[in-house]
């Protein structure tokens, strides 16, 4: 239903808390204070719990009821008040929102015009460190509910007169406070204007995380890639922002979502950046070796113990055999079993008190592992095997792509069941061809690895020596193109 | 957006599209083939193959230059009229879908031979054929992407097997050179051109390239490429064989590859290996000219997108594709027809149209 609120506001102060008191009707928490300027009729209404009663009290009351002299209208705005964040608007609808958002409307009576206080202040979580993205050389502070905070945080990396942080309320009934940001004169004009245009298409009721504009404006919902960085570091925004990206910042919610992602972002992490050059080339390989590992272990065990025991050392495939032996199941069914148990063991973990996850941790991995084998329901390769798999998945510092992976990794282990090895193939060239048509606001997802320019190898696998960064990305088509002489 | 822009075809993508196209399954009986027709000397036939591929891709590049670079389907329409621009058109959309057909058995035998000894005929045809279609409705641009990554997929594993494969060779077996009868060169040389066929993909790819100049000296170097390939596989597989073990060899690169033994390498018998590197190796070469198939019928036909004219063709592949009841009448199907089909459209056709357009020059052929 469409919400209707009065723009004109009367001048009959009393027509107007009438209408709003009954607009506002069954509200406990709405505050409306009715004084006296000298003897002019006055309110101030606010939100309890959101608005700054000592600022509220002693830079507003007190300066206007202790007034005693005579009054004009635009006194009370450059002489009388004095408060900072003040805002005269003539739409009443433009009032009542800035009450729910926090801030204290007044009205006076006789005029047409109202007055909105920026007195925002609620319990607020300080800015702490970013659980799920650590890192052990860079900031430790990370995004926190409040948007305001958030665009302070990247504000004090980018000094830049060209950064841009412009608002917009997405959710017809939450009306969330949404920033664009971006560097004027690095991104591309077509990349901000389809952000704008696709944030201008979302039409919902509520947004009440990043993730609902993430899902609203992503290009394909069908693929199992994330097509948009989410992230709960200001530092890792900021140098999104540099790169030519840009980031939007959802209010309630501490992950900022930067666009457009292309697929070598997700495996970056800002310690590649901040260590020596050498530590970071080594961990991005040792990334990208995991990431393989983690893909394609268990799907190879299953095409090499069902199909081609041949391409092994003998001694291995023996071995292997052996340890396999009065096990009840084919190796596609003791894979699939011991994915599925990963995977429930991740989401308890997740799902639990952190104190009893670690619990989870040792009874479902070590009791019900050790005792799988020695029931002989699966064999101890395949939990090495599984073991190697979880681990190795998560050296990627983006978490959506490691569910990603966890969807691709059991197609590869059901293809590998029903032909092999030309399984695994047809089905990673399918992810291939894939995300070769994947594009995220414009930009092939695979970015450099499709548009093959030679400086933009300087920070894929091997992240090159600081002082060799000379360009942005190329295949972000930055309008500022140098980024170092 | 892509779409809308004609040139989205860099010089590296022409390189890779180019090479991917040609390389493709049967680099594997390639040198039991040369072996038996001209001994040790098969690195000559196919250099001299290699020159004549060249002369006639320098045709196609010049007849699509004095065309305006325009599809050629159209080309054909302003230069013959529009019968004989079906006729040439389906003729070539044959000629593709044949040649994959066939490679699509042999490939298919391979990784039976190799690595699925139980799974049924039909079941491979259908699951590549089904990946090949979801590329092909991806349009070109997609295509060309996944030409330019599959390269490096394709050539650095291979590369590195090949040079462990050097341990084994003796260069004495290449020898003695230039002991033939001249006829048998000639013979050499025709079967061995059939190797290079693939390049009629610069029909499709050409109007799209970016760089127009470069084009010819892009395809050189593709060539040179596949040329230079071609030589090391041959001179390895006969230096490790000896020119008479390699003569009765199906498939000598595979049992070479086989041979390999690293001692404490991880991978005994690496054959399974090489064999899930070439399914990339015949999957570019399959769905190349597939979307080169697909384009053709879409213009012969005027269908508005390429998925209706790619789904069409499937049917007759997998038909095809099951035709010969096993690998030896796959080849024989193969030696008989494609020599007339590379004579048709990878020789007269070029020389035709180059014939028709440079006697025309000057005329409406570059006002389209």
């Amino acid at each position: 239903m469409k919400e209707e609120i009065r723009e004109v506001i009367s001048a009959n102060i009393d027509d107007n808390i009438q209408y709003l008191k009954n607009l506002l009707k069954d509200n406990s928490d709405i505050v409306y204070r009715e004084f006296y300027i000298d003897n002019i009729k006055a309110l101030i209404m606010y939100v309890d719990g959101m608005g700054d009663k000592i600022l509220l009290d002693n830079f507003v009351l007190e300066s206007l009821m202790l007034n005693r002299k005579e009054l004009k209208a635009q006194d009370i705005k450059d002489k009388i008040l004095t408060v900072s964040d003040l805002k005269e608007v003539k739409k009443l609808k433009e009032g009542v929102n800035a009450v729910l958002s926090g801030d204290t409307l007044m009205l006076l009576d006789g005029m047409d015009i109202c007055y909105i206080i920026g007195t925002r202040f609620w319990p607020a979580r300080g800015v702490s460190e970013p659980s799920r993205e650590t890192v052990l050389r860079g900031g430790r502070d990370g995004f926190t509910e409040t948007i305001r905070f958030n665009t302070a945080l990247v504000r004090r990396r980018i000094r830049d007169t060209r950064l841009r942080i412009v608002p917009k309320m997405i959710g017809t009934r939450s009306k969330s406070d949404v920033s664009v940001m971006y560097i004027e004169d690095i991104a591309d004009d077509k990349i901000v204007n389809e952000v704008f245009t696709r944030l201008g298409n979302i039409n919902i009721d509520a947004v009440l995380d990043s993730g609902y504009i993430e899902q609203l404006i992503e290009d394909n919902s069908w693929s199992p890639f994330p097509q948009i960085q989410s992230t709960e570091r200001p530092d890792v925004v900021s140098a999104a922002l540099y790169e030519g990206r840009v980031a939007i910042l959802v209010d309630n919610s501490p992950f900022a979502i930067i666009v457009p992602t292309i697929l070598p972002n997700l495996f970056q992490s800002p310690d590649d950046y901040y260590q020596r050059w050498i530590y970071g080339s080594m961990l991005r390989i040792i990334r990208l070796f995991s990431i393989i590992l983690s893909l394609i272990l268990p799907a190879l065990y299953v095409a090499v113990t069902s199909f081609h025991p041949s391409i092994i050392p003998t001694k291995l495939a023996y071995f292997i055999a052996a340890s396999r032996e009065g096990v009840p199941f084919p190796a596609f069914v003791e894979a699939l079993i011991m994915e599925v148990n990963l995977a429930i063991l991740l989401e308890a973990i997740a799902r639990l008190p952190r104190p009893i996850g670690a619990t989870i941790g040792i009874v479902g991995g070590l009791i019900i592992g050790q005792a799988a084998v020695s029931a002989g329901i699966v064999s101890p390769v395949m939990i090495i095997i599984l073991s190697i798999t979880a681990i190795t998945s998560f050296t990627t510092p983006n978490y959506e792509i490691t569910s990603a992976f966890r969807i691709i990794r059991l197609l590869l282990i059901i293809a590998s069941a029903i032909i092999g090895l030309y399984g695994i193939m047809l089905t990673l060239i399918a992810v291939l061809i894939h995300i070769i048509k994947l594009k995220s606001f414009g930009v092939p997802y695979l970015g450099p690895l499709v548009t093959f320019n030679k400086k933009d190898f300087k920070d894929m696998l091997i992240r090159a020596p600081l002082k060799h960064f000379k360009n942005r990305p190329i295949y972000m088509n930055t309008e500022d193109k140098i980024r170092q002489k | 957006m892509v779409l809308n822009n004609k040139d989205i075809v860099s010089s590296y993508g022409l390189f890779a599209t180019l090479v991917v196209t040609i390389i493709g399954v049967n680099v594997f009986s390639y040198p039991n083939e040369l072996a038996n027709l001209v001994g040790g000397d098969g690195w000559l036939v196919i250099l001299l193959s290699g020159i004549i591929a060249y002369i006639l891709i320098s045709f196609i590049c010049k007849a699509e230059k004095n065309n305006g670079y325009s599809h050629i389907y159209e080309i054909l329409e302003n230069r013959f009229g529009k019968i004989i621009a079906i006729l040439v058109g389906l003729e070539l959309t044959w000629y593709s879908t044949f040649f994959i057909s066939m490679g699509l058995r042999t490939f298919t035998e391979e990784i039976k031979m190799y690595l699925l000894e139980q799974t049924p005929t039909e079941f491979i045809f259908l699951v590549t054929i089904l990946m090949g279609t979801y590329l092909v409705r991806g349009e070109i641009d997609n295509l060309i992407k996944f030409n330019e990554i599959s390269f490096w997929l394709m050539f650095i594993p291979v590369i590195l097997v090949l040079i462990f494969s050097i341990y084994h060779v003796d260069f004495t077996n290449i020898l003695p050179a230039f002991n033939n009868p001249p006829n048998s060169y000639a013979k050499g040389i025709i079967a061995s051109i059939n190797r290079f066929m693939g390049f009629q993909i610069l029909f499709l790819i050409i109007p799209f390239v970016k760089d127009k100049k470069s084009i010819n000296k892009v395809a050189r170097k593709g060539i040179w490429f596949v040329v230079v390939f071609y030589i090391a596989v041959f001179i390895l597989t006969v230096g490790v064989f000896g020119q008479n073990q390699t003569k009765i060899l199906l498939w000598p690169v595979i049992t070479m590859v086989k041979y390999i033994n690293i001692p404490g390498s991880f991978i005994e018998r690496w054959e399974g290996i090489i064999m899930s590197i070439w399914i990339i190796f015949y999957f570019t070469t399959f769905t190349n000219h597939y979307y080169f198939a697909s384009d053709l019928l879409k213009k012969i036909f005027k269908f508005k997108d390429i998925k209706l004219s790619a789904a069409i063709i499937v049917p007759f592949i997998y038909l095809i594709a099951l035709y010969p009841k096993n690998i030896a009448e796959a080849y024989v199907l193969t030696s008989k027809y494609s020599p007339i089909f590379f004579l048709i459209n990878l020789i007269i056709l070029p020389i035709a149209l180059l014939l028709v357009s440079s006697s025309k020059k000057g005329g409406n052929g570059n006002s389209r």
